[in-house]
């Protein structure tokens, strides 16, 4: 990574910026635009689940509409439809301007943006009609996975090209995770459809195979698309430098390493060789260390400049989302303590972990990415400040609340489940009223996604005329040493 | 960083002016040199030392057959044998909650009038002429019509549990004959299994009048194989 910082100068001006924005706007937009869809299609369903799992027979009596395929629909248009292309986005942008090279070919990008939308398409409604592979995170059936991973290598060719061309000197840390995550997610993603949709393995081997991968999509993945935009938003908006970039290295080389191990640990007790689950715990626990890495090198590097997150919402969002990674690990690593592993490993508190990272992190900080890119590409500001400041309240209200009361009614349901001398059913009336608030969390989300789709149809059907100032969801300060950071 | 406007852009035509977002955009990002923090390189040191030892304490030698190797703990708890079965009094509680209580009560006194006790009743923990064999036949196949509990009588329908495995049925049994105060001898899964081949595929429910014919037998204390008939009733009609 950089070796000298007077030997990396600001090379990029405002107008090699806007050169570079244009010529990859319409790719990025498109996939910011269709994973907006996504997300709000996802998290309706989510809600539907949710209610379903508190009152059983909200919307029975129709095969398209039973639990089994609407939580199945809502994890997988989340993660394909949404978390992916919104990540494709940011890491198409954040490419071409550490590269400081404009796109070449973005019809291509716009190709591979439409066909990805079809492939989700495809599978949603494999899943509704009933062909679900029953493989977690891997629920579209084969004839959707083919077209996914056909628009992805179109990406991964360009990302890979765009890298070749670059005119930048010395890496800066976001392009790492850039080319980590770009090339992982093929790798995950081909080698799991591999062996567990079109080809299937002998079947006690297919948890391990299914825990791999969902670890990976998250850890080497989503998290390194969401680091890099961070490590590029953060310091730019409070204008100063990372704090170290040797704790950068500690961060990346630590995620890539353990990252991709330490998705078994939630097989314990399964039918597989012991040393799947100890590698997976392990590997787990070791995930402190980049979490810690993270949080200390961006803590450091806002220490005092904390002010910009009141105004700034590409800030705010994203400050919040990396928090919640941090504790997303943290959590997970205690998670995975066999002694823990045991009461917890079947009740909500995955659930809540999920959302947790998701969320909390990956949907947070993508948020926070799309509203510093897209004025950027449009040359519009967002139209409300006041709905932006709505979408962060309920979102983050709806992720913790979430989260909490699914920790703990896990916790009991835990040990409930853990006691031979209870029964399944009273199991089930413990962890009831939690089931409840997070059905009730469910909506707050549902609320928070509509009101970013308000905000970004807004900008698009220009809600405010150009020229005006930027959203600012908090005054500044009169007198603020902070740089605007919009 | 200069605000470059329109102008000082290079004469190319087709570059678009730089938008006021751009146009107030900082520097693009880089890094300090700041060291990593002593503490944390210890951490690290101590949380990778602790990953490799629970490795190679938990990998069951990399062997693919291993599949639940002693888990020794610092505490010296959890040991990697199978696990120890668990005790069939919990289990018969917690099946006894599930099928019987809605009738006999979680305290097992019944409901005046319509279910009768299973507190000191004769049909549980033995009569003049009831054995083991008449209680665990009433679960198997069910009882309707007159009975008598403890000088009460009863007529009401009980519903068969012949579905119920062996084990459970003997589980429940030994869970009702040593709670509230009864305290008669465990009945075994075996014994369930011999009484069940003996009843056939008997599906009516019993009567009283049916059990009272047949001869009671009853486990020793030593929980072995069931005693001769208690008294040989002079022409039983064959356990149907
Ligand atoms: C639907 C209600 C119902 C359920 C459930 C039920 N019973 Fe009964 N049980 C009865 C009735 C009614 C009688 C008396 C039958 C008669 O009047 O002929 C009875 C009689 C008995 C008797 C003999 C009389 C006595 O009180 O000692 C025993 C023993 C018994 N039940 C055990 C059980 C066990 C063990 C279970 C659970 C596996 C169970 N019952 C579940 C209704 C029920």
């Amino acid at each position: 990574m950089s070796n000298d910082q007077s030997s990396q100068p600001d090379t990029l001006n405002s107008a090699e910026r806007a050169t570079i924005d244009s010529s990859v706007a319409a790719p990025v937009i498109l996939f910011f635009g269709t994973a907006i869809f996504w997300l709000l299609f996802g998290s309706v369903f989510e809600l539907i689940s949710a209610i379903k799992l508190v009152w059983p027979c909200f919307l029975d009596g129709c095969a398209l509409l039973t639990y089994g395929r609407t939580s199945v629909v809502s994890v997988n248009a989340l993660a394909f439809g949404w978390a992916t292309p919104a990540a494709i986005g940011i890491g198409l942008w954040l490419t071409a301007r550490l590269c400081r090279v404009e796109l070449a070919r973005y019809k291509s990008l716009l190709a591979a943006g439409i066909i990805w939308n079809i492939g989700t398409f495809v599978g949603v409604a494999g899943i509704f009609v009933g062909d679900n592979t029953s493989i977690s995170h891997l629920n579209f059936p084969g004839y959707a996975t083919h077209i996914l991973l056909l628009a992805f290598i179109l990406i991964a060719v360009w990302a890979i090209v765009t890298f070749n061309h670059r005119k930048s000197g010395p890496l800066y840390v976001s392009q790492w995770f850039l080319v980590a995550g770009f090339f992982s997610f093929p790798w995950l993603y081909a080698t799991a459809s591999q062996l567990l949709v079109w080809n299937p393995i002998q079947a006690s081997a297919q948890p391990a195979i299914a825990a791999w991968f969902a670890g990976g999509f998250f850890n080497l993945w989503l998290a390194p698309m969401g680091l890099a935009a961070a490590f590029y938003l953060i310091p730019k908006a409070v204008g100063r430098q990372i704090n170290s970039n040797h704790l950068s290295l500690v961060a990346f080389w630590s995620l890539l390493l353990f990252g991709a191990w330490s998705g078994t640990s939630r097989l314990i007790g399964g039918p597989l060789p012991a040393w799947m689950v100890s590698v997976g715990v392990a590997a787990s626990v070791m995930m402190i260390i980049p979490a810690l890495a993270v949080a200390l090198n961006l803590h450091f590097t806002l220490d005092g400049h904390y002010a910009a997150m009141s105004w700034s919402p590409a800030l705010r969002f994203t400050i919040t989302g990396v928090s919640m990674l941090v504790f997303t690990w943290v959590f997970t690593a205690i998670n995975s303590l066999p002694a823990v592993s045991s009461v917890t490993n079947f009740s909500d508190i995955t659930r809540a972990l999920n959302l947790l990272g998701y969320y909390g992190f990956f949907s947070m900080t993508a948020f926070g990415a799309i509203y510093y890119i897209v004025p950027r590409l449009t040359g519009k500001e967002w139209p409300s400040s006041c709905l932006i400041s709505w979408h962060f309240w309920l979102a983050t209200t709806g992720v913790l609340l979430a989260v909490s009361v699914l920790i703990l009614g896990g916790l009991i349901q835990g040990f409930a489940l853990h006691d031979i001398g209870v029964t399944f059913r009273s199991s089930m009336d413990f962890i009831f009223p939690f089931r409840f608030v997070a059905a009730l969390a469910a909506l707050l989300i549902v609320c928070a996604n509509l009101a970013f789709a308000l905000v970004f149809a807004g900008l698009h059907w220009s809600l405010r005329r150009p020229g005006t100032a930027p959203a600012l969801i908090a005054v500044r300060e009169e007198n603020s040493q902070e740089p605007v950071a919009v | 960083m200069t605000s470059h406007t329109p102008s000082n852009e290079p004469p190319n035509g087709e570059s678009p002016a730089p938008n006021a977002p751009v146009l107030r955009e900082g520097p693009e990002p880089s890094e300090k040199r700041a060291p990593v923090p002593f503490w944390l390189i210890i951490l690290s040191a101590v949380i990778i030392f602790w990953a490799g030892i629970h490795l190679a304490l938990n990998s069951g030698g990399f062997q693919a057959n291993v599949y639940n190797p002693s888990l020794v703990s610092w505490s010296g708890g959890g040991s990697g044998g199978p696990a120890v079965a668990p005790d069939p009094k919990v289990i018969g509680k917690r099946l006894f909650s599930q099928n019987c209580a809605v009738c006999h009560q979680g305290s097992g006194m019944g409901v005046a009038g319509q279910f009768p006790p299973l507190v000191a009743s004769e049909w549980v923990v033995g009569g003049a002429w009831v054995g083991d064999n008449h209680l665990v036949k009433i679960l198997l196949a069910g009882m309707q019509g007159p009975v008598q509990v403890k000088g009460n009588t009863y007529n009401n329908a009980m519903p068969p549990w012949s579905q119920l495995k062996d084990d459970q049925i003997a589980a429940i049994l030994t869970y009702i004959r040593s709670e509230w105060g009864n305290a008669a001898v465990p009945i075994t899964a075996d014994y369930v299994k011999t009484v069940r081949a003996a009843s056939g595929d008997r599906k009516d429910p019993w009567t009283q009048k049916e059990l009272k014919a047949i001869p009671a037998e009853t486990i020793p204390a030593g929980g072995a194989a069931p005693a001769a008939p208690a008294a040989p009733a002079p022409a039983a009609p064959p356990a149907a």
